[in-house]
């Protein structure tokens, strides 16, 4: 059991004015793969991914990051082994220019001046975001502003990422860039879980596609 | 319970302006504390919880609690409870000024929350048939709407913040301040851009095209209100007259 990265427990969830959105479910994701989540809308896929986070905590049941239970561990510490990207891409920008965005919480926690502005300057070239690296974020397309949110993720390096509908309103060049990191990560033994409506997309990075339903699971064979 | 469920938003207005006047003019502290059983008994009756009122406004209790000791406290004036010394820390006109602070300050609070038991529309609809202009009502009908998704913006932007790693305990205070304005800055500058687009889409869909707006739903003074106005007016000049 030691390539499970991440592993819910009987985890019963709803938000206060709501109803049941999990009960007594339980998932474990594997530590270097890419695994998928499909869903309708509102079938608890966002909720899920804050639950694994800490940023929701659950009514009944645990959950476990490297066989450590998430409860009581800071979203900061949290943030240094998960790359979080939320489904609005305006939650985590900050900067007042793309340039800045990338930069802005490295310049405030690192000393490091030198590496991360090449980072992010190599992460703006990579995504093809060069151009608009002087744009002020708020007049950026929904499609570039969730590849500048993917970009500040990448920024930092850790040990898993999630990504809540990364491939939303995302061209093809875009989505091919993301495709090819991903699958770079995971060599390198850095896996994910996604959240996507694009099956096709799913199919080529995935190791296990997860169909998300009333708060139940129903693994795809591939 | 809820008698007064279906009351008018504009009766309503009413008894707040009234009670609110009658709170800044009494002094005593007998007068002001029925003032705020009734407003909260009021509140009850208008389908508001009054213990769900003070939850949500336990915050600003602390600090109005902390305002009032320290007004005690810097009373000087009135025979000394506690002295250190020659030094007078609390007298009773001290605590006499502090609890009517607190009072004062609650009924005005309870009773405006009053207001929030009538739904956004009602309220819009009262405003206007108390001959509001149209743009000022407006303008807090959608500040009404905006101030939520202000603050789950800021909720979650803090929570982003969090994540990639600047942690507000362990920073330094000038890298403190920076970290304020990448928090600040874009939800001011967004919400600046956001209602600029607004103001746009308003202007597309003929806002203000015609001087008068008529409405389908018109609200109707029911006898209900009739008492309640009349009652609250007999309540407050009675107080008035006893005092
Ligand atoms: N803050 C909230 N308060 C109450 N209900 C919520 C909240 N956020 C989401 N929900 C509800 O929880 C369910 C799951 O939402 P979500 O996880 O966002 O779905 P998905 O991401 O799969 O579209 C939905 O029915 C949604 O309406
Ligand atoms: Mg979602």
């Amino acid at each position: 059991m030691d390539d499970k990265f991440i592993s819910l427990e009987s985890v019963s969830f709803s938000y206060k004015k709501g109803k049941m959105v999990f009960k007594d479910f339980s998932l474990s994701l594997d530590r270097n793969s890419i695994s998928i989540i499909l869903g309708e809308n509102g079938s608890g896929k966002t909720t899920l991914t804050k639950l694994i986070m800490g940023i929701l905590s659950p009514q009944k049941g645990e959950i476990f990051i490297e066989g450590k239970s998430n409860q009581g561990v800071s979203l900061g510490e949290m943030g240094k082994s998960i790359g979080y990207l939320f489904q609005n891409p305006d939650h985590q920008i900050f900067g007042s220019s793309v340039m800045e965005q990338l930069t802005w919480s490295s310049s405030l926690v690192s000393n490091d001046n030198e590496n991360y502005h090449e980072k992010a300057k190599y992460l703006l070239k990579e995504f093809g975001i060069e151009n608009i690296k002087d744009t002020y974020p708020f007049y950026l397309s929904m499609g570039e502003k969730r590849i500048l949110a993917i970009a500040s993720v990448m920024m930092r390096d850790v040990k898993y990422l999630i990504f809540d509908e990364p491939t939303s309103s995302l061209d093809s060049n875009r989505e091919e860039v993301l495709v090819n990191m991903l699958l770079n990560l995971k060599q390198r033994g850095i896996g994910a879980l996604v959240i996507t409506h694009d099956y096709d997309f799913s199919k080529r990075i995935g190791q296990r596609i997860i169909h998300l339903e009333d708060g139940r699971i129903e693994d795809e064979l591939i | 319970m809820n008698l007064f469920r279906r009351l008018d938003p504009r009766s309503k207005i009413f008894y707040v302006g009234v009670v609110s006047t009658a709170a800044v003019v009494f002094d005593s502290l007998v007068y002001l504390s029925i003032l705020l059983v009734v407003s909260f008994a009021v509140l009850y009756l208008c389908g508001g919880s009054g213990i769900g009122t003070l939850y949500r406004l336990r915050k600003i209790l602390y600090l109005l609690v902390g305002i009032a000791i320290v007004q005690s406290i810097f009373t000087s004036e009135g025979t000394p409870i506690i002295t250190i010394g020659s030094i007078r820390i609390l007298t009773d006109y001290g605590v006499f000024r502090g609890l009517q602070f607190l009072i004062r300050l609650s009924v005005i609070i309870v009773s405006s929350s009053i207001l929030l038991t009538s739904t956004n529309r009602d309220l819009t609809q009262g405003l206007l048939q108390l001959k509001i202009p149209y743009e000022i009502v407006f303008m807090l009908l959608i500040a009404g709407k905006f101030l939520p998704l202000l603050r789950d913006e800021f909720n979650n932007k803090v929570i982003a913040m969090e994540l990639s790693g600047v942690d507000f305990k362990k920073i330094g205070f000038k890298k403190k301040l920076t970290a304020y304005k990448y928090l600040l800055l874009p939800v001011t500058v967004n919400s600046l851009l956001k209602s600029k687009e607004m103001a746009i889409s308003m202007e597309v869909r003929g806002f203000r095209a015609m001087d008068r707006r008529s409405s389908y739903r018109e609200l109707k003074f029911e006898k209900i209100d009739l008492a309640f106005i009349i009652s609250s007016m007999i309540f407050i000049t009675g107080l008035f007259i006893i005092r």
